[in-house]
């Protein structure tokens, strides 16, 4: 028996199992930088996800990006505009109740578009040839003018904040 | 082996590097001011030189590119069979070449600013280098945006587009008030770019293809269809109004201008002419792509939700912008809530869906219309913010009451001045007479009665705004001494008045027509799957002469 056949829902259930404890722990969390930890479990499970359908580019950059760049922006951003690391949220009952409202609403009908839809499904991903390469063609081919203006982009923006970053003398 | 791989690679061809010309110029222009700070030192004057070589160079390759796509459109960089990244065609080259001639405006208006030795200029001119390749590279990405029907292009371009413009509002550090306008407009675009990125996700999850003319078409037949289910049909609305966020944002669209009145109050004023014109430009360039690939699909049907929806947002836009103008006595803010009134205005272009007739190449008159409509908009925002910018410098105020008695202080000024707020207005002498009227007909002929009486009523409320300056300059005189303001200054704020007299009435048929020609490529590019065209369609006379003639 192949070994992927059983230990793909395990692996699955596990990483499914990271994802979901760790929204729920940011939802009751009342400490900012526990919510931001308890992302990182969030991000990283999803990250696991990707590595199961054999996604392994898409796996690195959601670790790269959110995991990693995302995640250390907020946690800066809240140690740089709280006056306490330690902020605790305390959310009044209408807060509660508006966002629990919202949330439902739209998870109702996120549920509904989403199984109301014939998406298109590729092939079994284990038969796909592998991403990196396939991107890496596609970025110097048919992507190459968007990849070219995303460096002048950086570029500029790197001036910019270079310019705001740097004190006045 | 190794040649082998590089023969199968994809390469952009000469033809595809020379036809993007403008936008090499534009990016030629960054690198040059980065180099000239390197080797000539950082020198806001060189600096601000370069900017204006680099933006009339551009414009100069827009004109020896304009008879070489008159008679077809070029579109491609990409492989055979991908989805062409870039087009150029008569549409893009005209909005690029606004786009060049403002900047090379904006920075002769901050030149001028810089011999006044305005307290805003002080950073400016410490760090120009920084300043201009900002504002190049704002100018890069709507020269972009304008470019492209590439969903990925349209994302990367306003991006380019953006965020230069935020640091340029902020870039006087010190300043609370420019980092409070700095960063609610940061905020503000990222928000917006966020639901734009999340619409057109959903656009390329459904279709499988991020090419707008393709999606347009399939968009249009999922919405016609009567087998679609409804939840299929809320989650394209969804994507489209995504897409449209992100669009809005940069015309300043209401409920996506919020940013715009504090944005422009903070800035420098030169920052603030920038952004008041070619942000909407390219704006509104991309959106009539954009409407030319998913509302024309539809044209069969004249009655439809999409056009019905754009015709609300432009309703309720033009009206916010002039009723929240009444009570302003910034001139700069009144000038900001105007802007966002004629975003309303140009936006009911995008409500104009036109059935062409079977086999002719008419293009919609909306598109004729609204091109008239910016390019007279450019000069009259240009001349209007240029006369409150040489008031500022001169009197270190940009209230209404320091126009007070400018009839008799600077009279050349004030005479300049009326011309503007009387052409944003729509009264008839002037050129935004003219740009109105096409609109106004435009509109008539597509059924949108109710949209023609908004416009007029909201002309009639602005009236009102507009001349409270005027009262303030020709009969609130309270006897302060007259100044006198730099030469070049005043050329720049007279050739603008003068511009909008002459398109007012002599030569207004001759722009119609030119802006005909210009619009006519749109649809042809919107109904098109490959590239491969251009010889047939330069087979064929470009507009017949039909389309020229007036409305």
């Amino acid at each position: 028996m192949n070994v992927n056949t059983w230990l793909e829902p395990i692996v699955f259930f596990l990483f499914a199992g990271v994802v979901l404890f760790s929204a729920i722990g940011i939802v009751l969390t009342r400490n900012i930088v526990r919510a931001a930890l308890f992302l990182l479990g969030t991000l990283g499970g999803v990250a696991g996800l990707y590595f199961l359908l054999m996604a392994n580019l898409l796996a690195a950059i959601q670790l790269i990006v959110y995991a990693g760049g995302t995640l250390v922006l907020i946690v800066f951003g809240v140690m740089l505009t709280s006056k306490s690391p330690w902020v605790r949220f305390a959310p009044s009952r209408s807060e509660a109740a508006a966002a629990t409202t919202i949330g439902l609403v739209l998870f109702a009908a996120l549920a509904k578009i989403v199984t109301g839809i014939d998406w298109t499904v590729a092939a079994h991903p284990a038969d796909q040839p592998a991403t990196v390469r396939q991107v890496g063609n596609l970025l110097l081919q048919q992507y190459l003018v968007p990849f070219e203006v995303a460096s002048v982009l950086l570029l500029v923006v790197m001036i910019g904040a270079a310019y705001l970053a740097r004190p006045e003398n | 082996m190794l040649l082998a791989i590089a023969n199968s690679f994809w390469m952009p061809d000469l033809d595809a590097v020379v036809a993007i010309g403008p936008l090499w110029g534009l990016a030629g222009t960054i690198v040059a001011i980065v180099l000239a700070a390197l080797v000539l030192g950082r020198s806001a004057a060189v600096s601000s030189v370069i900017t204006i070589i680099g933006a009339t160079l551009t414009a100069w390759i827009c004109f020896t590119h304009a008879p070489r796509v008159a008679q077809s459109a070029w579109a491609g960089l990409a492989p055979a069979g991908g989805s062409p990244m870039l087009l150029v065609d008569n549409f893009a080259i005209l909005f690029i070449l606004l786009i060049c001639l403002f900047l090379a405006c904006v920075t002769g208006l901050w030149m001028i600013g810089a011999s006044t030795n305005a307290r805003e200029s002080a950073a400016h001119l410490r760090n120009g280098p920084e300043f201009f390749v900002l504002l190049v590279g704002s100018a890069f990405g709507m020269a972009l945006m304008v470019s492209t029907t590439n969903l990925l292009m349209i994302i990367l371009a306003i991006e380019m587009a953006s965020l230069p413009s935020y640091a340029i509002v902020g870039f006087q550090k010190r300043n609370r008030i420019a980092a409070e306008a700095s960063l609610k407009y940061v905020l503000f675009g990222a928000v917006t770019s966020a639901l734009m990125a999340y619409g057109i996700s959903l656009l390329y999850g459904f279709y499988g293809t991020l090419d707008v003319n393709e999606i347009g078409r399939l968009v249009s037949t999922e919405l016609a269809a009567t087998d679609t289910p409804a939840a299929a049909k809320a989650l394209i609305s969804v994507a489209l109004f995504g897409l449209m966020a992100g669009i809005g944002f940069k015309i300043s669209a209401v409920p996506f201008h919020f940013w715009c009145p504090d944005v422009f109050e903070g800035a420098s004023i030169e920052v603030t002419t920038w952004l008041s014109v070619a942000s909407k430009a390219a704006g509104l360039g991309l959106l009539l792509r954009i409407i030319a690939a998913v509302l024309q699909p539809l044209a069969e049907t004249f009655d439809n939700p999409l056009s019905t929806t754009v015709a609300m947002f432009a309703a309720v836009t033009c009206t916010v912008g002039n009723l929240a103008a009444f009570p302003q006595t910034s001139v700069k803010r009144l000038l900001a809530y105007s802007s966002i009134a004629h975003a309303g205005y140009m936006l009911m272009a995008g409500a104009i869906i036109w059935q062409a007739k079977p086999g002719s190449d008419v293009a919609n008159p909306a598109f004729a219309a609204l091109i008239v409509y910016i390019i007279v908009y450019l000069f009259m925002n240009l001349g209007a913010f240029g006369c409150t910018a040489l008031v500022y410098w001169a009197t270190g105020s940009e209230k209404i009451e320091a126009f007070r008695g400018l009839g008799r202080r600077s009279p050349l000024i004030a005479a300049a001045m009326t011309v503007c707020l009387f052409s944003l207005v729509g009264l008839p002498p002037f050129g935004g007479f003219i740009a109105k009227f096409y609109l106004l007909m435009a509109l008539f002929k597509s059924n949108l009665v109710w949209l023609v009486a908004v416009a007029l009523l909201n002309s009639i409320f602005s009236l009102y705004f507009y001349s409270r300056i005027a009262y303030a300059m020709y009969f609130a005189d309270d006897g302060k001494p007259a100044f006198s303001v730099p030469a070049f200054g005043r050329a720049l704020v007279i050739a603008a008045a003068i511009v909008i007299l002459l398109t007012g009435i002599p030569i207004a048929g001759g722009l119609i027509g030119r802006a005909n020609q210009f619009a006519s490529h749109l649809y042809p590019i919107a109904a098109r799957t490959t590239f491969a065209e251009p010889q047939a369609a330069a087979a064929k006379d470009p507009i017949p002469l039909a389309a020229r003639s007036a409305p």
